[in-house]
């Protein structure tokens, strides 16, 4: 079975692969589910690339047996099935089941696919030696090869499905998990059907004596082919979380930059909010943490410089970014002049201030844009560290 | 073991406590100390201003009193909620790490009784707060503290599933 995409279409993604895999391979492969998600695109990735019309050019230039271009052909069955074996170690870990136990049962997981894959190997050898496709060979071989194919992708797709529709019906689902989600169940869906029909329309082929409706095997390669890359999307996704991440593009590592300049003044008028037992190096999300909570600590000790002007103010008129650092800064001027701490005052808004953000990036988010505001308030004779 | 080691082994047990399938919530998350050391913990709002009135440097943000048979948390009630999250963490960073009270802290217990009429002097035990980091108590109640927050507002604040750790990582 020859890829009907063209190599055009087909080759910049077989390299697209080829880099998210290595990705995948030099930063996201240390837990168990990253390892078969992992395992699972580099087996479609061999796949892909056994069924390149040029790379089965270049096989059929080697005397046989090597050069058995039939045989690699259905070799990309028992790829698929492996990805099918990866696939199912990834299911049984998102319904729970300890990553340790995964881990042993992959073997046998494995150890199945490959009697699946010799099953079809044996079933395929007829259609081989008379130089035909399977579909074109056709007769009960062609029904013991996909059944022994289309059964585990039938069973997988099916608990697949099954997961990301509970997972879908959660409240807290995000509209790009939503997105991904809806992908992963039409892929799951679309195989499910594809796995329950083929097997049977074959059966109907063989007692009816019709032949095959696609000898040639367009569907089946397109189906295959489009598998791969919708899966070959849905492993990206982390990978580019990923890199984002080691290239300071995430969102924790942005605010983290964006809040810098205001820390620095903050901690430089008072460096007891720091902690000073170690530097922190667990990573952005502990720094970003850190900041965050050292600025929130200098604010309260700021606050002596911002006295009661009006206690009869509305404490609780929201105020804008701009608001928030222009009355920071008037306290930090104070402070820096020499001005003694207030007797009676009051929390600077920044600090106050009802927050809806109450997780890592949602704080740093509201902190971001008065960073951004401070930069234009901020006194120029501000003491630098 | 290592000192931070120790630290990050109580953040691991109490994170591992706590349920999955709901977000982070500061509440449960002081229920579960307190079912831990059997023993029930208040959580006790006041104004900041209030608060930092008690310490010896004007910085107080926050004060565990540990009574005969029971924890009060005090807290800020009035500064951000994230700010607020972290200030208990660190009281309960002092619970959990088995921390002991410093006679030469400074917290008065005049004052005491302004932020807590309710309880009588004869029951406190310790007191111990959240000022500054100068000793090593301090220190490893903020560590605590900023461990426990990053899991609980990075890695627990939505509800953990791994089917969502597969394709989107906070980390």
């Amino acid at each position: 079975m020859t890829s009907p995409v063209s190599a055009w279409f087909s080759m910049p993604i077989i390299v697209l692969m080829a880099l998210t895999l290595a990705v995948r391979f030099a930063f996201l492969n240390t837990s168990t589910i990253d390892r078969l998600t992992t395992q699972a695109l580099a087996f479609g990735w061999v796949g892909l690339v056994l069924r390149e019309r040029s790379v089965q050019d270049l096989i059929g230039q080697i005397p046989k047996p090597l050069g058995d271009v039939a045989l690699y052909q259905q070799l990309t069955f028992g790829c698929i099935v492996m990805i099918v074996q990866a696939i199912y170690g990834m299911s049984r870990l998102w319904d729970g089941v300890d990553p340790d136990t995964v881990r042993k049962r992959q073997k046998n997981y494995y150890a199945i696919g490959l009697a699946l894959s010799a099953v079809i190997m044996v079933a395929g050898t007829p259609s081989r030696k008379a130089g035909q496709l399977i579909d074109q060979f056709l007769g009960w071989p062609a029904v013991v090869l996909w059944t022994a194919f289309y059964a585990p992708i039938l069973v997988v797709s099916v608990i697949v499905a099954r997961i990301f529709i509970r997972e879908l019906r959660e409240p807290d689902t995000t509209p790009r998990e939503r997105a991904l989600y809806g992908l992963t169940i039409f892929i799951a869906a679309v195989l499910a059907l594809d796995g329950a029909a083929t097997p049977l329309l074959t059966v109907n082929e063989v007692v009816t004596g019709s032949g095959s409706a696609d000898p040639e095997m367009h569907v089946k390669s397109l189906t295959f082919f489009g598998a791969v890359v919708g899966s070959m999307v849905i492993g990206a996704v982390p990978v580019i979380a990923v890199l984002r991440a080691r290239l300071g593009r995430d969102r924790i590592s942005k605010n983290l930059k964006e809040i810098e300049s205001m820390w620095r003044d903050l901690v430089t008028e008072f460096p007891d909010v720091q902690r000073t037992d170690e530097e922190v190096t667990d990573g952005p999300a502990h720094q970003l943490h850190r900041k965050i909570i050292e600025i929130h600590d200098a604010l309260l000790r700021l606050s002596r410089w911002n006295p009661v002007v009006d206690a009869d103010r509305a404490a609780d008129v929201q105020v804008d970014a701009d608001g928030l650092a222009a009355e920071m800064a008037s306290a930090y001027k104070a402070k820096i002049a020499g001005v003694a701490p207030a007797e009676r005052y009051e929390l600077l808004k920044a600090i106050s201030q009802h927050s809806e953000g109450q997780d890592l990036t949602a704080a740093s988010d509201e902190l971001v844009k008065v960073a951004q505001s401070w930069r234009k308030f901020r006194p120029r004779h501000a003491r630098i560290s | 073991m290592s000192h931070e080691d120790s630290i990050r082994a109580s953040v691991r047990r109490i994170a591992e406590m706590m349920p999955t399938d709901v977000p982070w919530s500061r509440q449960r998350f002081i229920d579960l100390v307190a079912a831990e050391r059997d023993r029930p913990i208040t959580l006790w709002p006041v104004e900041s201003a209030r608060l930092s009135g008690v310490g010896g440097t004007g910085h107080l943000c926050g004060l565990w009193v540990a009574r005969k048979s029971d924890d009060i948390i005090v807290y800020g009630s009035d500064v951000a909620e994230y700010k607020a999250d972290q200030v208990i963490g660190h009281e309960v960073g002092h619970m959990v790490l088995s921390h002991t009270g410093l006679p030469e802290s400074g917290h008065s217990r005049e004052m005491l009784k302004v932020l807590l009429p309710h309880i009588s002097e004869r029951t406190i035990e310790k007191v111990l707060g959240r000022e500054d980091f100068q000793d090593e108590q301090e220190k490893a109640a903020e560590m605590f503290a900023d461990h426990i927050m990053v899991e609980a507002m990075n890695n627990r604040y939505r509800r953990q599933s791994s089917v969502r750790s597969t394709f989107f990582r906070s980390r």
